[in-house]
């Protein structure tokens, strides 16, 4: 469902990412693995339509086959919290703090459907229960949570609205590794559950091992890998696919494990 | 010497070694930081009318095409001409010449400001975020009221013993800008303070003084600039409006805004002798505070990219 | 998970009353950062008076003198100097001016004889309306274009706003009242339709002087509030743009707004504490501006007063004068930090922890 085709994304100064094909089916979730740096979230902000102005792209990334770098902003901003949505690295960062958890959460369901008060009250309240979190977070303000606890309520925003593709950019990466896997583990219940396709970018294998069904491995602005996630780890090619596998710690060979969702901290 | 060897030149500086920060080091980033702010636009003009100020300035103080007290009952609200390049006012005086002359005031005012601003200010930072939390305390009260003390309030105080005066200008100017300098750069200062090397600094004991130079005061400083820019400009612009209420520059002496507000009071009648004084007005604060973008961001390695590297 | 209903009951009855315990908690804490901010405001008034007291006793000029004349007798100049109560310890003189105000007696000045009060209420409430106008014009006209500075899609809109904030922001107070008295005064300029000169002496006698009153304000206000409308444009433009709030900006566009309604409603929210603070030191700079522009167009308000009792000497007049005008000051700096906390959830936040 989505299409990348050629993607080149540079700064006034310099070409970062060049070339670059990626593809994501219905229902599938890809990881896109690279260091800091090598473009993923340039990719993913291209994808999403939130690229700054500065950067010019070039190529075509095809969403449910329409070519969003050819839309209209308004076009663009119609798709970002129905069709495709995304959770990014530091949610602390991301979540407004001038309104509580739950205007936070509820604000897809504003912009894109007339629902009541009464109507969004409760569709908050069941996301929040899916994320596991109490409902009493909802009254709250988001500097008096926890990163974890935010990072649930990201998830819980990201996919109030039912979106078609999920994208992840780094989530856990600023996250401590007991609630990383938390989160892991929630990201793939819930979008298992929605049908949701995800793509989720990282540095670090060991994470993408545990969510990802396909993998793509970024080095530089480029793909240097594609394949198959046990196809990648027992056979590696490309010298820098080998580097991070044995940087990984610990790799989830066997599989996704899908546990409940362990409640919020 | 490899990389991880440190000789007696190293200084440990935020956690950093920096190999040999000897004064070589020092005046080649100076070199950097004056390219860089001579390179760009804001920067280059800023810093030329800056020259061709401190020029006019200079020449006037020894020669302006007629002298101060020079009247012509005769020739009183005249146009520009070829005698008078800017006209004469009310009382036939040249009003290029007071302009001139006015330009040396505004330079002595602007860098007294300027400078007093910096230090009094500065230091106010790092009384209101030593370790003494009785000492800061009393410092950020004591501040805030001050800080609601108007400028022109200052002002009259100082010109009511003495009379209207340039240095009462300066001190009220200094003051207040003082002020507005410590609450604005306290949040940058106060990020400083929260940082391990400072905790550590005064866990061993080092001085207040000591800490606040080598790990707070590098990191606020582009703020500062900015203040301080911000601080002299207005300060002209709060000039002219003391001097019009006759608590600013006396009325002998030249400034512009002598120049204005003797404009001011006919302006009905005349209303080109009005337009100069406040041309040259604006102009110079804009300029001011294009110097001090352009010096901040020349300064601050985080956005001179040639600093980065050196 | 399997659970009973009852055991679900209790978990959500639980649930309720900690909402309500974190909502008490919250309203605990602005009760109490209110009452503290109060105090601070009556100890820095503290401050304040202070320093004007014992600045103005710097003064040479002798009120005494001044009122007795120059050819006057001994015994008069000692009688007036008991009367004013020059005479008594400086700490006592301190002591009772404070001790009247707190009753509500300003005063009789010296030089006019007539009640100070009275004398200040009339001024104000030229000088009050005019510093609101000009406040109204400096908001309705900095924010709004700050954030179309922002969000325009014409590269020309964004360029030439900034470019006129600047300009305009480097204008002095007096320049900028000479242009509008040249432009649109009444006799002289080229679209002569506004007042230039005084304020009708009884503004709510009917609704033509009351017209015309509010006439005599437009001028003064528009010069004061372009400038500092400037000033606002270029602080919410930063607050806009500051790399910070870039992030909860792409946060709001992934939920599904365009760049320019994510500014217009996260980017405003996020930079409105900073506004207000804006706002209020805006407001006390803007004194000078209202002082310049009542001389300028001759608007019998506080600040004329506040000059003519100056050059006269008239030490009681002034002393209240200056403390009224700081006290204006410091009220508007309480109400500004109170807002501040009131919107801005993060500083709750802090209060909160510190509490525990």
């Amino acid at each position: 469902m989505i299409d990348i085709k050629n993607l080149v994304i540079s700064t006034p100064s310099q070409e970062i990412v060049h070339g670059v094909d990626l593809h994501i089916d219905k229902a599938e979730r890809v990881g896109l693995i690279g260091a800091s740096g090598s473009g993923k979230s340039l990719i993913v902000q291209a994808i999403l339509g939130i690229l700054p102005p500065s950067m010019s792209v070039q190529g075509e990334i095809f969403v449910n086959s329409r070519n969003v770098l050819q839309m209209s902003d308004t076009e663009r901003a119609s798709m970002r919290g129905t069709v495709m949505s995304a959770v990014f690295q530091n949610p602390m960062t991301a979540l407004n703090p001038m309104v509580t958890v739950e205007k936070n959460i509820e604000l897809p369901l504003k912009m894109h459907y007339s629902l009541s008060r009464d109507e969004r009250h409760s569709r908050v309240e069941e996301a929040l229960t899916h994320v596991g979190l109490e409902r009493e977070i909802m009254s709250r303000y988001p500097s008096q949570i926890s990163g974890g606890q935010a990072q649930r309520v990201a998830i819980a925003e990201a996919l109030i609205g039912h979106p078609q593709v999920l994208i992840a950019d780094e989530p856990t990466t600023a996250l401590d590794s007991i609630v990383q896997q938390g989160i892991i583990n929630l990201l793939v219940q819930r979008t298992e559950h929605q049908g949701a396709a995800v793509l989720f970018t990282s540095h670090d294998f060991s994470v993408i091992s545990r969510v990802a069904q396909r993998c793509y491995v970024i080095n530089n602005g480029e793909i240097v890998e594609e394949g198959d996630l046990e196809s990648i780890i027992n056979s590696p090619h490309h010298d820098y696919t080998v580097q991070l596998i044995e940087a990984a710690r610990d790799i989830a060979i066997s599989g996704n494990d899908t546990v409940d969702s362990s409640r919020g901290e | 010497m490899t990389k991880n060897e440190t000789t007696k030149n190293d200084t440990v500086r935020n956690g950093a070694v920096r190999n040999g920060t000897s004064k070589k080091v020092m005046n080649k980033r100076m070199g950097i930081i004056l390219k860089s702010l001579l390179t760009r636009w804001d920067g280059l003009i800023a810093s030329i009318f800056c020259m061709l100020w401190i020029a006019v300035s200079i020449i006037s103080l020894v020669w302006t095409p007629y002298a101060l007290t020079f009247t012509d009952g005769y020739n009183v609200w005249s146009a520009p001409s070829s005698s008078h390049i800017l006209g004469t006012d009310g009382a036939g005086a040249d009003v290029f010449s007071w302009l001139m002359a006015g330009s040396a005031t505004e330079l002595l005012i602007v860098c007294a400001v300027a400078v007093i601003t910096a230090v009094c200010g500065v230091s106010g930072v790092a009384v209101s975020v030593s370790r003494n939390s009785g000492v800061r305390g009393i410092s950020v009260v004591t501040f805030d009221a001050l800080i609601s003390i108007p400028i022109i309030v200052i002002a009259l105080l100082c010109a009511a013993p003495w009379g209207a005066s340039i240095v009462g200008v300066i001190i009220a100017c200094s003051f207040a800008y003082s002020l507005n300098l410590m609450r604005v750069v306290r949040p940058s200062a106060i990020t400083a303070v929260r940082s391990p090397y400072v905790t550590f600094a005064r866990y061993k004991g080092i001085s207040e003084f000591k800490i606040f130079w080598t790990h707070i005061l590098p990191q606020i400083i582009p703020s500062v600039i900015i203040n301080v820019s911000f601080a002299s400009a207005t300060a002209i612009l709060a000039e002219s409006g003391l001097t019009y209420l006759g608590v600013g520059v006396p009325s002998h002496i030249a400034s512009w805004g002598r120049s204005l507000s003797t404009a001011a009071n006919f302006v009905t009648i005349h209303p080109s002798v009005a337009l100069w004084p406040g041309v040259i007005i604006t102009v110079a604060v804009i300029m001011i505070n294009l110097l001090g973008d352009a010096l901040r961001e020349s300064i601050d390695p985080l956005t001179n990219a040639e600093l980065r590297r050196s | 998970m399997m659970q009973t209903a009852g055991v679900k009951q209790t978990m959500q009855a639980k649930q309720t009353v900690q909402a309500k315990q974190t909502v008490q908690m919250n309203q605990r804490n602005i009760i109490k950062t209110i009452l503290s901010r109060i105090a601070l405001f009556v100890v820095m008034l503290w401050i304040v008076s202070l320093v004007i007291f014992f600045a103005l006793r710097i003064l040479p000029g002798d009120v005494a003198a001044i009122i007795a004349g120059t050819n006057s007798s001994v015994e008069r100049y000692r009688s007036i100097r008991t009367q004013l109560g020059l005479d008594r310890p400086l700490i006592e003189q301190y002591g009772s001016w404070l001790w009247d105000i707190v009753r509500g007696n300003l005063g009789t000045s010296v030089i006019t004889g007539q009640a100070m009060g009275e004398r200040l209420t009339v001024r104000a409430a030229v000088t009050f309306p005019l510093i609101i106008m000009s406040m109204i014009i400096t908001l309705a006209m900095g924010i709004p274009t700050a954030v179309w500075s922002v969000t325009s899609q014409h590269a020309w809109v964004r360029t030439s706003l900034r470019v006129m904030s600047q300009i305009l922001g480097a204008i002095p107070a007096l320049w900028a009242g000479l242009l509008l008295v040249m432009i649109f005064g009444k006799g002289s300029g080229f679209i002569g339709i506004l007042p230039t000169q005084g304020f009708p002496a009884q503004p709510l006698s009917s609704v033509s002087t009351f017209l015309t009153a509010c006439a005599s304000l437009i001028l003064p206000a528009v010069s004061v509030g372009i400038i500092t409308a400037a000033q606002v444009m270029r602080y919410t433009r930063s607050a806009l743009l500051d790399g910070e709030n870039a992030n909860h900006i792409a946060w709001s566009m992934t939920a599904g707004m365009t760049y320019a309604q994510a500014v217009r409603t996260t980017g405003l929210r996020l930079a409105l504490p900073q506004i207000i603070s804006v706002a209020g030191v805006t407001f006390a700079s803007m004194i000078t501006g209202v002082l310049t522009v009542e001389t300028l167009f001759n608007i019998p308000g506080i600040a004329t007063i506040l000059l003519s009792d100056m050059s006269e000497r008239d030490l009681p007049a002034v002393q209240t004068e200056l403390l009224l005008l700081a006290a204006f000051f410091l009220l508007v700096g309480l109400v500004i930090d109170m807002l501040q906390r009131l919107i801005d959830p993060r500083l709750r936040a802090q209060q909160a922890h510190t509490n525990q």
